[in-house]
């Protein structure tokens, strides 16, 4: 069965507040899907509606090109905003206990325990008490939480928040794993670098609604680009007649510009000779955190 | 790797997995097993205790110095007339008499003095039963004496007497059982109270803890609010059935044991009415108590939801309490009938033998039905308040239209 998730068109209001405004986007099995945006903007509120925590005033998520219901929902691995298991119970247990909530067998639960906690590194806390484990281990087992009923499609929600650096490689691997195994993946992160270096599309959220979604080269390709000229001889307010150019520094015959779209680099770059030599000519794409900035502030 | 058939939990499946939680993680947990066995401990050593300090069947040993031997049939005679059983202990003589009453080891002795009359050696005064005993015995030895002496025989003479005896008819008997069925239904009463306080507050607090630990969020993304609400109640209901099956059970049979209670077909069925009851009061109250918890995200908050409920068991207590002493009064004939009080009334009001089955029938009528009725209330509050975090939700919020 093919496992596309798809959010369609989602709202959400709290009475004059607006949460969601038609939320739409894709996520293909076998994709890493990197969700951003500031905090409020809409993440967690997408994905609580995607599991059925949160209902949407409008709207549908389909799983599978099937609307979501409680039984499509076991497929999915969840790990919500708010961290939370039962502090008092054995780790062991507890996992066991949601691998069944989750529609496993005795059997087939308690060999997916060990499975995930021997891959995640906590099967020597099996026996112990989520309490007493470190804030770093906690959070794997609530990783284990979201992969022990082997889901078809995961929905997490800063799976990378409160990791220490080896977690995060940990997380990464698993992460690129099932997709690797054709499960499609939904994480948020406040890591930009991170979701840049990991995601295979990206979604930029602010204030509720879908501002940009693509490839990180998408994405960048279509961001405002920057050009950086080194000029020595340029005289101040060389380049502020030119079309489409906007100068954003000149310091010591560097000059940094940004193009607007269709603005031709080629007419800067004889500008430039004009005034003497051209050292350096570049363009400059933007990082995902410079685009994740300029939406926000848009 | 993966099976691709979308998984099925039926909801029966769905609320076992939960009650069963709840009783192994009760069940396990070190405190709760540990206090249950001290319970059990007291309540068994509570009751020896009780039954050997009550005990008042022994006869009272009554020392017979030398020629007061000669008492020994008519103080065992009057002794089981007058029902302080009496057994004559023969002593030597009047010194070692003294010696054995200071010593405690006798609580009397009677040693023979001038003219058919005996000194009565004690510590410091004759219980005024066991002086009784004595006097008539002294009085029947003299008076066959005397009678002896004029040539009665004394067979005859004890013949002629037999049928000489005051019968009593009375109107209105009491019930020579009263005092076991007031006591039975006492204990059902605090049993009761008891049981309904801490398993009502164990659902508020287990419901606060998924909150407080937003383990929630996890459970209801796969799972039905209702069926997470269903197998939590019923998994405390069966942990505080079992544990008040465990008291009764130790209780009753420590009872029978010693022979503190001898209404045995009575104590059965107060047990079994108590569990019965326990049953219908703990549904009643419990499904409230889960809705009060799942207003607030902290167990700091919990006892300020819990509160008017609390106060309802209490004043179930304090009905209850009331009516022990007259449980076929007004009050207790009037709030017996009101659920939830009936939970706690009915129990004591068979103990006491003063209702029959018609208003049991009713009652439990009443209470399944206002306790359906409360569920239903009780699941919308939970499933519209236990995902909300932070601040207590109103109840009008949880009820409203929102």
């Amino acid at each position: 069965m093919d496992w596309q998730l798809d959010v369609q068109g989602v709202s959400k209001r709290y009475g004059e507040t607006v949460a969601l405004e038609d939320m739409s986007f894709t996520v293909a099995p076998g994709e890493l899907f990197g969700f951003v945006g500031s905090n409020g903007a809409g993440k967690t509120t997408t994905m609580r509606i995607a599991l059925g925590v949160l209902s949407a005033d409008s709207g549908q998520v389909l799983l599978g090109g099937r609307p979501v219901d409680l039984e499509i929902r076991r497929r999915i691995g969840y790990m919500p905003e708010d961290r939370g298991l039962y502090p008092k119970m054995k780790v062991g247990q507890q996992l066991a206990y949601l691998a069944k909530l989750h529609g496993l067998g005795k059997a087939e639960a308690e060999e997916a325990v060990v499975r995930w906690t021997t891959r995640l590194g906590i099967a020597d806390r099996i026996d112990d008490p989520v309490s007493a484990l470190s804030l770093g281990n906690q959070q794997r087992v609530q990783l284990a939480a979201a992969l022990v009923h082997d889901p078809s499609v995961l929905v997490l929600d800063e799976p990378f928040s409160g990791l220490d650096p080896v977690a995060v490689d940990v997380m990464s691997e698993v992460l690129l794993e099932k997709c690797a195994a054709g499960v499609p993946v939904v994480f948020s992160s406040h890591q930009l670098e991170l979701v840049e270096r990991l995601s295979h599309r990206v979604g930029i959220v602010s204030r509720g609604h879908m501002q940009a979604i693509g490839t990180v080269e998408e994405l960048r390709a279509g961001g405002a680009a920057q050009l950086v000229v080194q000029a020595p001889d340029a005289a101040p307010g060389w380049a502020d007649a030119l079309n489409g150019v906007q100068v954003l520094d000149q310091a010591d015959g560097r000059t940094v510009l940004r193009l607007s779209a269709g603005a031709d680099d080629q007419a800067v770059l004889a500008a430039a000779l004009r005034t003497g030599p051209v050292h350096e000519f570049a363009l400059q794409r933007p990082s995902l955190t410079e685009l994740f900035r300029e939406v926000v502030a848009a | 790797m993966s099976s691709e058939s979308s998984r099925s939990l039926p909801a029966a499946r769905a609320v076992a997995l939960v009650t069963g939680r709840e009783l192994s993680t009760r069940m396990r947990n070190k405190v709760f097993v540990l206090s249950n066995a001290v319970l059990l401990a007291v309540i068994v050593g509570g009751i020896v205790l009780a039954s050997v300090l009550m005990d008042s069947g022994d006869p009272v040993r009554v020392g017979v110095v030398g020629q007061a031997q000669s008492l020994t049939s008519p103080l065992t005679t009057n002794g089981e007339a007058l029902e302080t059983p009496v057994t004559a202990v023969p002593v030597a003589d009047e010194q070692s008499a003294r010696t054995q009453v200071s010593a405690g080891d006798l609580p009397v002795a009677l040693v023979a003095g001038s003219g058919g009359g005996y000194t009565a050696i004690t510590d410091r005064e004759v219980p005024i039963e066991l002086r009784a005993v004595l006097d008539s015995a002294v009085r029947q030895q003299a008076v066959e004496a005397a009678l002896a002496a004029q040539g009665v025989d004394s067979e005859e003479l004890a013949a002629a007497t037999t049928d000489a005896v005051v019968t009593v008819d009375a109107l209105d008997p009491p019930d020579p059982d009263s005092g076991q069925r007031t006591a039975l239904a006492y204990v059902s009463v605090l049993l009761l109270y008891f049981q309904l306080l801490t398993t009502g507050i164990s659902v508020a607090t287990g419901v606060v803890e998924e909150k407080t630990s937003r383990v929630v969020e996890l459970l209801l993304s796969t799972i039905k609010p209702l069926h997470l609400l269903t197998g939590k109640v019923l998994g405390i209901g069966l942990v505080g059935l079992v544990q008040l099956a465990a008291f009764g059970v130790a209780g009753l049979a420590a009872a029978l044991g010693t022979g503190l209670i001898t209404v045995t077909t009575t104590a059965v069925g107060v047990f079994a009415g108590t569990l019965g009851w326990y049953v219908l009061g703990f549904a009643f109250l419990a499904v409230l108590y889960a809705a009060a918890g799942s207003l607030v995200s902290r167990q700091e908050e919990v006892s300020g939801t819990t509160a008017p409920l609390t106060i309802l068991v209490i004043g179930m207590f304090l009905v209850a309490q009331t009516s022990v002493q007259d449980p076929g009064g007004t009050l207790s004939s009037i709030m017996s009938w009101i659920p939830p009080f009936s939970a706690i009334l009915m129990p004591l009001r068979i103990a006491a033998g003063v209702t029959g089955p018609v208003q049991v029938v009713v009652t439990v009528m009443l209470m399944l039905a206002t306790t359906s009725l409360f569920a239903l209330l009780a699941a919308k509050i939970y499933r519209r308040s236990v995902l909300r975090t932070g601040t207590r939700v109103s109840w009008k919020q949880a009820l409203g239209r929102a």
